[in-house]
């Protein structure tokens, strides 16, 4: 997995390429929480992304969660099939902000 | 790690014995990656077969032995007649049917969801048949996918 990160302002957004998996689940993860403070939106483009398992998972649900307690915006971008077909299969569709 | 792998290869059939242990995952994945490509499985199944195997991997590491070290086999195998792909995984730790897990209640909003169950949960529906089965102290799931024309 390879991110680029881009923060403008209190804008965030994170380029995610390669699978979100459960050795690169916790890598994403570590690089959310040192760079979240004060963010109001975060758009995570995930058209790069090859697949998601529930560890991925995991870290949209703990990012969602902790952004929704500041009244803060998560948007996910640019989501290729494979991605969405998981993101529908467990229910994360129906409350996820899509672009 | 290519010390501690023992791999057999022959026609349509693959074994990986490796260490139980999440950062030992690409290895697993690179190599089921490879022998999907070898055989030309579609991108679709492909992602599947990524994606149970690392929910299965990774649960094996995780809760398997205890924290103490194990060994997992995994073994897969394409029927080009029947164009099914099976993948089995074998673990010698304590006796877990991951078939009886509770189901995750979906319709609960993300504020509200404990993420337990989800993988088992999603190997659930990614597959066309699946069993299991314990012998000789060894925890056997076995999955089965169809390729599309």
């Amino acid at each position: 997995m390879k991110t680029e990160i881009k923060k403008d302002g209190a804008n965030l957004t994170i380029e995610i390429e390669g699978s979100i998996d459960t050795v690169t689940a916790p890598e994403l993860e570590k690089q959310l929480k040192a760079s979240l403070e004060g963010v109001a939106e975060l758009v995570l483009e995930l058209s790069k992304v090859a697949y998601i398992s529930s560890a991925g998972l995991r870290v949209i649900l703990s990012t969602h969660k902790k952004l929704s307690a500041t009244k803060a915006k998560m948007i996910l971008k640019s989501v290729n099939d494979s991605v969405m077909e998981v993101f529908e299969m467990t229910g994360f569709a129906d409350f996820l902000n899509f672009e | 790690m290519e010390e501690d792998l023992r791999v057999c290869k022959f026609q349509g059939r693959d074994t990986l014995v490796m260490p139980a242990e999440i950062d030992e995952f690409p290895v697993l994945s690179e190599h089921l990656e490879n022998f999907a490509d070898e055989l030309s499985i579609d991108l679709k199944v492909k992602t599947k077969l990524l994606i149970i195997a690392d929910e299965i991997f990774s649960n094996i590491s995780k809760y398997a032995y205890d924290g103490a070290t194990g060994t997992a086999e995994i073994s897969f195998s394409y029927d080009s007649a029947r164009k099914i792909f099976n993948i089995t995984f074998t673990d010698s730790g304590k006796e877990y049917n991951s078939l009886e897990a509770p189901e995750p209640d979906l319709d609960v909003p993300l504020e509200e969801r404990q993420i337990g169950g989800l993988g088992i949960f999603m190997v659930k529906k990614m597959s066309d048949k699946i069993s299991y089965k314990r012998e000789n102290g060894r925890n056997i799931l076995s999955l089965e996918l169809k390729c599309e024309d």
